[in-house]
């Protein structure tokens, strides 16, 4: 277990792209669809969730050698069931206009896979300050994540990018219900896809084999 | 999971304690943070409460709103009310005639946190000798110049998703004064749009029986309504009442908004209602405002 | 057999002594106990001992009144059945608000476990049967515990503990029971903790402040709603898994096209009322 940790760049990229929570991992699928009908709400979830997967991981990565193994499952549930509600408290009283908007979805933050699965794969193995880039790199993914398909949505429902408007056409509703949500994700999904094709490199799917991808 | 062979004594204990700690350091640290950030939360909530009243009322920031909370008590079949004004605690029974009156301590009127009053108002009461003891609504009254500028219910209905709670602001004459969306979980672009000008000011300037009488069609919103009920936002309200009053009375019907006419329908009923009872339960409190 | 129910749009249909007076009678909604509904008329009702009410205003069968009569002890309250009420949050929560399609919630797990229509089966009814007693289980300890003493910000660490109680309480359980079950449904039960459904159930219940039937059709309902979503998902997935699709779409990306077809046409349920 004392395998060097990967270079800080490399973790940041990872998150972005590679390893992307949302379009290449396809955990935390949620907010991502349901929070992203305008950039600032896709934003300020994924703020939450950066904030959130950040100290999650250095905590556990803390406690590691503290606690016993056979318990780490329930005590990762708790640590990260301490950091949403502070989140959720301390935005209730910060800031209650994006309380109010994305307030439940910061509660389900505690059932995200995409965090305890970083705290379980990379903060029980690396000390605490790569575990904080590990965070970091898949927080900052997610948030990107986030804010992509905020900004499809945004643009083409509402015609607008964070409130400003942007184009002047009749918006097109579909894209900001739950159905353009989804088309949104996959066509991104795609799209991450046609990046990796261009490069030359083997698609995830075409990785597993076409068998089961873990969610 | 792999198969692991059953923890001995040491292992069992070492268990048990590192969950405890953990539990423990979670209710310490939630514990803290949630006393910390609650009187924060209140103060945002009765911040934006009295913004969104300031508003709807057309009040200057001078003004003062006074906040008049009610309870139901019932005492096997008997119905008692109870209205909380900032100076007093009035209990009428079920036709309206006054029970008794207490006098509101200055700690209670100046509470932030409804809980305060509410706890105040049970231990003045009673209220453990009653079967059934509930705040169940409120209105505000906002004041200017030591006159009445108007009144804002709170009004709450079943909405598409979930519940829709808004502020209705009334006039001395029980006309609608304003209409503002507090609280919903509509769909966006659909049920959500109640919020916007185009529908929520299709109430505003209504006599009260006009506003009694109002149905909801799916007909297309007509342009010139339209942009007149998006200017309600750039001027004084009486103003704009004075100026659209051909186009409020040509318009009897409230047009639904595209996709959700169970949301329009919500809060149309929502208003009706609010007012309606408002109306009655304001003979039983005028007196003692 | 109820005592009282509303008969149609201006009608109550009551059964008991009541006086020819309208006057006599006071009939309320009980969220508006102190505003009385004027009642115009009192006539006999079709059978013995039976009286239709007339109001000039609108009844709805989804709300609840109280009935009293002046001086009399006996009063009558007036509300939808709970066989009603538990199957309308049912069909809500199924159907015309689906937690996949409607509401997004657990799709995590649902795009991982689409793949065949076997799994898809598999996790839907485990999920239903652990959503239920989960939900259930919630419901009381934030009706009995954490509302009357205040500790609602305890309200994510409760619930989720709850489920992963329940979660691993259940895996013992099935494992000791009934291996068969287990080695089929074992894998199942460890994804429930990582789904968001399973948290927003009891969270949904406590900001609503369902009732009790309230709250088991939520569960019940959105249980039922995910296995259905996972089912029509998984018949797709199998079928498109042997179409020709575009090397890019392979895999997800198809998948959540899909599903947004679906979404779409589930869009056909909303504006469904029942009651």
């Amino acid at each position: 277990m004392s395998k060097p940790p990967p270079p800080v760049s490399t973790m940041l990229m990872r998150g972005l792209f590679e390893e992307n929570p949302v379009y290449r991992l396809a955990l935390s699928l949620c907010p991502a669809v349901a929070v992203t009908t305008s950039v600032k709400n896709g934003l300020m979830l994924g703020v939450a969730v950066f904030v959130v997967q950040v100290l999650s991981s250095v905590s556990a990565s803390l406690v590691k050698h503290i606690i016993n193994p056979k318990i780490r499952i329930p005590v990762f549930t708790i640590i990260i069931a301490i950091w949403v509600s502070v989140m959720d408290m301390t935005l209730a009283a910060l800031f209650p206009h994006i309380y109010e908007e994305v307030g439940l979805y910061v509660k389900l933050i505690v059932a995200f896979a995409i965090i305890i699965s970083r705290m379980e794969l990379f903060s029980m193995k690396y000390p605490v300050v790569p575990s904080f880039w590990d965070g970091f790199g898949m927080g900052l993914g997610f948030l990107a994540a986030m804010a992509m398909a905020g900004a499809f949505r945004e643009l083409l429902g509402n015609g607008s990018l964070l409130g400003f408007p942007i184009v002047e056409f009749q918006p097109l509703l579909l894209v900001i219900l739950p159905a353009g949500g989804f088309f949104t994700i996959g066509l991104i999904m795609a799209l991450y896809n046609l990046v990796d094709v261009k490069l030359g490199h083997k698609l995830p799917e075409e990785k597993m084999g076409g068998g089961h991808q873990h969610g | 999971m792999e198969k692991q062979a059953p923890p001995d004594l040491r292992e069992m204990v070492s268990i048990a304690l590192g969950l405890t700690l953990v539990c423990l350091a979670a209710a310490i640290i939630l514990g803290g943070v949630y006393f910390l950030t609650e009187p924060a939360k209140v103060r945002n909530v009765r911040a934006r409460e009295q913004a969104t009243i300031q508003e709807l009322l057309g009040l200057e920031a001078g003004a003062r709103i006074e906040e008049v909370r009610r309870y139901l008590s019932w005492k096997g079949k008997h119905l008692e009310v109870l209205y909380l004004t900032p100076k007093r605690l009035v209990r009428v029974d079920e036709t309206g005639e006054e029970l008794e009156t207490y006098s509101v301590p200055v700690e209670v009127e100046t509470a932030q946190s409804p809980d305060a009053k509410d706890e105040w108002v049970m231990e003045a009461v009673n209220a453990a000798d009653s079967d059934d003891f509930g705040y169940v609504g409120r209105f505000f009254v906002g004041l200017e110049d030591g006159r009445t500028a108007g009144y804002v219910v709170e009004g709450v209905t079943p909405g598409y998703k979930t519940w829709i709670r808004f502020f209705l602001a009334i006039d001395a004459d029980f006309g609608v004064q304003g209409l503002e969306i507090v609280e919903h979980e509509e769909d966006p672009g659909l049920g959500a749009e109640i919020t916007q000008p185009y529908f929520k000011n299709q109430f505003v300037g209504r006599g009260f029986a006009q506003t009694q009488d109002l149905e909801v069609t799916k007909d297309p919103l007509p342009n010139k309504w339209e942009k007149a009920l998006e200017s309600l936002g750039d001027q004084d309200f009486e103003a704009w009442v004075q100026a659209q009053r051909p186009l409020i009375d040509s318009h009897p019907k409230i047009y639904a908004i595209t996709g959700s006419t169970i949301s329009s329908e919500a809060v149309t009923n929502g208003v009706k209602r609010a007012l309606s009872n408002f109306r009655t339960r304001m003979n039983v409190v005028e007196d003692y405002l | 057999m109820a005592d009282a129910k509303v008969r149609s749009d201006h009608e109550l249909l009551v059964r008991g002594d009541l006086p020819k007076d309208p006057g006599a009678v006071r009939l309320v909604r009980t969220e508006d106990a102190d505003i009385p509904i004027p009642v115009t008329e009192i006539s006999a009702g079709p059978t013995q001992g039976s009286y239709i009410l007339a109001t000039e205003q609108p009844l709805d069968p989804g709300d609840s009144y109280l009935l009293t009569v002046a001086g009399v002890d006996t009063s009558w309250t007036i509300e939808p059945s709970a066989i009603a009420v538990l199957f309308s949050v049912i069909l809500s929560a199924s159907l015309i608000s689906n937690f996949v399609f409607t509401k997004y919630l657990g799709l995590c797990v649902f795009f991982g476990v689409s793949r065949s229509r076997e799994t898809a089966i598999g996790m839907g009814i485990t999920f239903t049967v652990v959503g239920l007693l989960s939900g259930t289980l919630a419901w009381l300890l934030h009706n009995s515990a954490l509302e009357p003493l205040k500790l609602d910000f305890l309200q994510i660490i409760a619930f989720i503990g709850i489920v992963a109680c329940l979660v691993q309480a259940s895996d013992l359980i099935l494992k000791k029971l009934t291996p068969a079950l287990h080695r089929k449904f074992g894998i199942f039960l460890m994804l429930i903790t990582t789904n968001c459904i399973i948290l927003a159930i009891p969270l949904l219940n406590a900001t609503a402040g369902a009732s009790f039937i309230e709250a088991v059709g939520l569960s019940l309902g959105a249980g039922l709603g995910f296995l259905l979503a996972l089912f029509l998902l998984s018949c797709a997935r199998e079928r498109v898994d042997l179409a020709p699709v575009p090397r890019v779409f392979r895999g997800l990306p198809i998948a959540f096209i899909i599903t947004g077809l679906f979404a779409l046409s589930f869009l056909g349920f909303s504006g469904m009322k029942v009651m």
